[in-house]
């Protein structure tokens, strides 16, 4: 009986604490982070590593489109931020596996891949707890002294609680547009190396994105010619299916070789 | 509320208007009755209820002279109307003839020369709620998708849809098999259930003017977060686009865990069901909002000319999304020309009739006529 008192005191103090922060909560008006908050951040200075985090922490809503990555990477946001919100974009956690080197050195990136997603479900933001919209955890703690009967005690319990309540970005009755995830083309590829992204960026982003490539031969060498590397190539015909190994690769002289 | 004027895709094949352009000189012409545009547009709730008495026949249209050197130019207005046939057993029927149909427009047999089966490929969006009442198991729904576009043709077309706090589209339509599996690992879960702007987004947003047959495949269990649409304008805007629905819910798992969850807690002790009350309650709450959305959602199936399933598990989803594929493999495109050309942007209310008692018939409830 003492404990169930004591149990009853506790979760009154912890819905109070509750219904305290989601007040708080409610003034707050915290819109999706978005591109142009990014560079903000990156504009004021800020260091790579907290806004990382913020991104990790926030509601987003990022246009990643070539045109826009380009204008991102153009505004001075660094490409391990770009990875940062490309993951964020995916509902994967960021981490030092996403920079380059890393990368590259664990080889078969598809299967990488898809053990990240197989643990998305598991990370995900917003899937970490089942109360609905909102997230949070409570520590408290209950002494108690006096006799055997609860009533007679005396019981001192102090508890907090941290709630964050999250709402849909959106205002009332506003309909939101479709997101359209950019499809890639050979175009995008050539902007994106020409705006100085690196291979794995660029990888990750045709693993990540419904493409429409043409890989006829006349155009797989136009690709080369504009210094597509033969990752990139590799990456792009696993994205449209093409399991064959590479038709020709250009030799030192330019002349293909089988 | 929509303007009728710019619905795309609301008649399959051109838009209808029969014009008459007299001839330099000729005498003025008498102009044809016009039937009264008396067409309110109800809500979609109202246009599930008995259809209105058959109003009186219209009165013959006056001939019109037609002079040497006029130039009469008519437009061909069709109706398309995806149907399902069962046969008493509820066995799909797939071999029926034109003459084996009968179509009602608000009440008014359409005549049979106007009508046409034709085969139209299908383009279907398959929709998936990434909210936390389905990310547990998004891998049963990615097996689902995967087997239900092997059972498709090869000319149908695939798009995938996600929605939670947003409505984004993962792989527009596509008929490679390849860049859907791809687009099913895009998929990941997120918070809140934007079920009506999404099905609203995938309407006007997703079907342009194409021919085709026009669907979505649902997994949801259709309690929507609220903050965005309703699901009244979704629905309308759906019967606008013609597209049909199939809603694969997940309402019965729910309601099954949810009320394992009260049993567990309402055969404690007296204290035990005090303490646990808030937690009761919200379950009780829970059970309300599933009946509710499972009432919703059979009508918007109903009225849209699809079905609402309810599998009993995660495991049964690949067999559920299997049956939908079945069901448009089978599904007839039943093409007529309206008696009725008043472009008033009324609602017009449909029905479609097998010549054999014993085969019930399936189809939306109607369609929105275009609006000059």
């Amino acid at each position: 009986m003492k404990v169930f008192i004591l149990n009853r005191t506790l979760l009154i103090l912890v819905c109070f604490g509750v219904c305290c922060v989601s007040l708080s909560a409610q003034t707050a008006s915290d819109g999706p982070l978005t591109n142009q908050a990014v560079v903000k951040l990156v504009k004021a200075n800020f260091k790579e590593k907290t806004i990382i985090s913020i991104i990790g922490s926030r509601v987003t809503r990022f246009d990643l489109s070539t045109e826009r990555m380009i204008d991102l990477k153009r505004s001075g946001v660094s490409e391990r931020i770009i990875l940062a919100m490309l993951a964020r974009q995916q509902g994967f956690d960021f981490d030092d596996s996403w920079n380059d080197e890393a990368f590259f050195s664990e080889g078969n990136d598809a299967q990488k891949i898809d053990k990240q997603g197989g643990s998305a479900g598991n990370s995900a933001p917003g899937n970490s707890t089942d109360i609905f919209g909102s997230s949070g955890g409570f520590h408290g703690s209950t002494r108690s002294k006096g006799g055997n009967s609860a009533s007679g005690g005396d019981t001192i319990t102090t508890g907090s609680a941290t709630v964050r309540i999250l709402r849909p970005p959106s205002e009332a009755g506003a309909v939101q547009k479709l997101e359209k995830v950019a499809t890639l083309t050979n175009d995008s590829i050539v902007e994106l190396i020409e705006a100085g992204f690196s291979e794995g960026t660029i990888i990750r982003r045709i693993e990540q994105s419904p493409v429409e490539f043409d890989l006829s031969p006349e155009k797989l060498a136009e690709l080369r010619k504009h210094r597509v590397s033969e990752k990139i190539l590799s990456a792009m015909k696993t994205a449209t299916g093409d399991t064959s190994e590479t038709r020709s690769q250009p030799t030192l002289n330019g002349t293909p070789r089988r | 509320m929509f303007s009728s004027g710019d619905r795309p895709g609301l008649i399959a094949g051109a838009q209808t208007r029969a014009r008459k352009t007299p001839a330099p000189g000729s005498p003025k012409r008498q102009k044809s009755s016009v039937r009264p545009t008396a067409s309110p547009t109800p809500s979609w709730i109202d246009l599930l209820g008995e259809p209105p008495p058959a109003p009186p026949a219209p009165a013959p249209k006056p001939e019109q002279e037609i002079a040497p050197g006029d130039v009469i130019s008519v437009e061909t207005t069709e109706v398309m109307l995806p149907v399902t046939v069962r046969d008493d057993k509820g066995r799909l029927v797939s071999a029926l003839a034109r003459d084996d149909f009968r179509v009602f427009e608000d009440n008014h047999e359409q005549p049979l020369r106007d009508l046409a089966l034709r085969q139209v490929p299908v383009d279907a969006i398959l929709m998936v709620d990434t909210s936390s009442s389905t990310a547990r198991n998004l891998d049963d729904f990615r097996r689902a998708a995967e087997g239900f576009a092997q059972r498709l043709g090869s000319d149908d077309r695939i798009s995938l849809i996600k929605f939670d706090d947003s409505v984004q589209l993962l792989q527009n339509w596509t008929k490679s098999r390849f860049q859907l599996q791809r687009a099913l690992t895009r998929i990941v879960p997120g918070m809140f259930t934007r079920f009506n702007d999404a099905l609203l987004l995938a309407a006007r947003e997703q079907y342009g003017s194409s021919g085709s047959r026009r669907a979505v495949i649902v997994l949801t269990d259709g309690i929507d977060s609220g903050r965005g649409t309703t699901l009244e304008n979704a629905a309308r805007a759906l019967l606008e686009a013609q597209v049909t629905v199939y809603v694969v819910s997940n309402t019965e798992i729910s309601r099954a865990a949810k009320l394992a969850d009260l049993d567990s807690l309402t055969r404690g002790t007296d204290a035990a069901q005090r303490f646990n009350k808030l937690q009761i309650d919200d379950l009780r709450m829970g059970l309300q909002a599933l009946d509710q959305s499972e009432q919703m959602l059979a009508q918007l199936t109903e009225a849209t000319g699809g079905r609402l399933y309810k599998p009993k598990s995660f495991d049964a989803l690949e067999a559920t999304y299997a049956e939908v594929a079945e069901e448009l493999r089978h599904q007839y495109a039943l093409y007529y020309t309206p008696q009725n050309k008043t472009r008033d942007g009324g609602f017009r209310r449909v029905r479609v009739e097998a010549t054999n008692p014993s085969y019930q018939t399936h189809t939306r409830i109607g369609y929105f006529a275009p609006k000059t």
